[in-house]
């Protein structure tokens, strides 16, 4: 039987789910990032996927981006490392939202 | 104990690595691991540190806003220095001690603030950042991050083996062979060399 494939989402015995659960987030109602899969469909390298501390960035089926953004940590990678004018648009949460960090 | 990885964004978008297998691999790392025995992982977390330095600083004051810390991209990446609390307290107290006066005199404006700028650049906050400008440039480049450290342990390996019964290489010799291995020129070291002096010297 050949060994199973290594879990890209599993790195020093911990799941990604289990380390994202480790963080306290306060969501807000509206959409802080949005994405413009019409853009994303024309992009080659799609840096966002990997780069996304929160991997919160899917490729689709289609070529486009999925984007979620309620466990954002808002350190603005994501539109740092984006090469396409206008694919992300980024704005911090409403006041009162977003991730809370506890321990800094 | 907070652990983290540093890092620049270009290369890790063009790397395709994921953040967290960078962590991971760096607290499986031997001279690591035995400080993190029996641990368990409390918070995860992901920052920006701006470190463009005093060329990539946003205007510090605005309408009924004054910028402080690393906001205001007062973090110093520059080799020897490496700084930021220092800056945020800084001028987080001077922050403090302008909007002070801009209430008392009731000119919150950019125009009533602006004391703000010309107190960071009368002491430590601008005055490092701005004798410092240059620095980021050179030390966060490819040659000095990824080329010299391995040039530099080459080139000490060479100067130190003992190659009997064939000659021993002389320096500039040695310095123009390990340089071409490391795709660097001599005339870039030799550029590197002065701008260096020139920032930190």
């Amino acid at each position: 039987m050949s060994p199973a494939p290594p879990d890209r989402r599993r790195w020093g015995g911990i799941s990604f789910e289990e380390r994202m659960a480790t963080v306290d987030f306060r969501v807000g109602a509206r959409a802080h990032i949005a994405v413009d899969a019409d853009v994303c469909r024309s992009c080659t390298t799609k840096a966002c996927v990997s780069a996304c501390p929160a991997d919160l960035f899917a490729p689709t089926s289609d070529g486009g981006i999925l984007f979620n953004y309620e466990e954002c940590f808002e350190c603005g990678t994501c539109y740092m490392v984006c090469n396409s004018e206008g694919a992300i648009t980024w704005t911090y949460p409403d006041g009162g939202h977003g991730v809370v960090f506890h321990h800094g | 104990m907070s652990i983290g990885v540093v890092l620049s964004l270009p290369e890790l978008a063009s790397s395709g690595v994921r953040p967290e297998a960078l962590i991971a691999d760096l607290k499986a790392h031997p001279a690591i691991a035995p400080l993190l025995r029996g641990s368990a992982l409390r918070e995860y977390a992901a920052h920006l540190i701006p470190e463009g330095g005093y060329d990539t600083m946003p205007a510090l004051a605005a309408d009924g806003l004054l910028i402080a810390g690393d906001a205001g991209a007062m973090t110093l990446a520059a080799g020897l220095w490496l700084e930021g609390v220092n800056f945020a307290i800084g001028s987080g107290y001077a922050a403090g001690r302008a909007a002070d006066r801009a209430l008392a005199r009731g000119d919150c404006s950019a125009a009533g603030l602006a004391s703000y700028r010309a107190d960071l650049e009368g002491q430590f906050v601008l005055a490092d950042h701005k004798r410092l400008r240059r620095a980021p440039a050179l030390v966060l480049s490819d040659r000095v991050q990824r080329r010299y450290p391995g040039l530099l342990c080459d080139l000490a390996e060479g100067m130190f083996t003992v190659t009997n019964p064939t000659p021993k290489p002389g320096g500039l010799a040695l310095t123009r062979s390990v340089a071409a291995r490391h795709g660097v020129k001599l005339r870039q070291l030799a550029g590197d060399t002065l701008r260096g002096l020139r920032i930190f010297g």
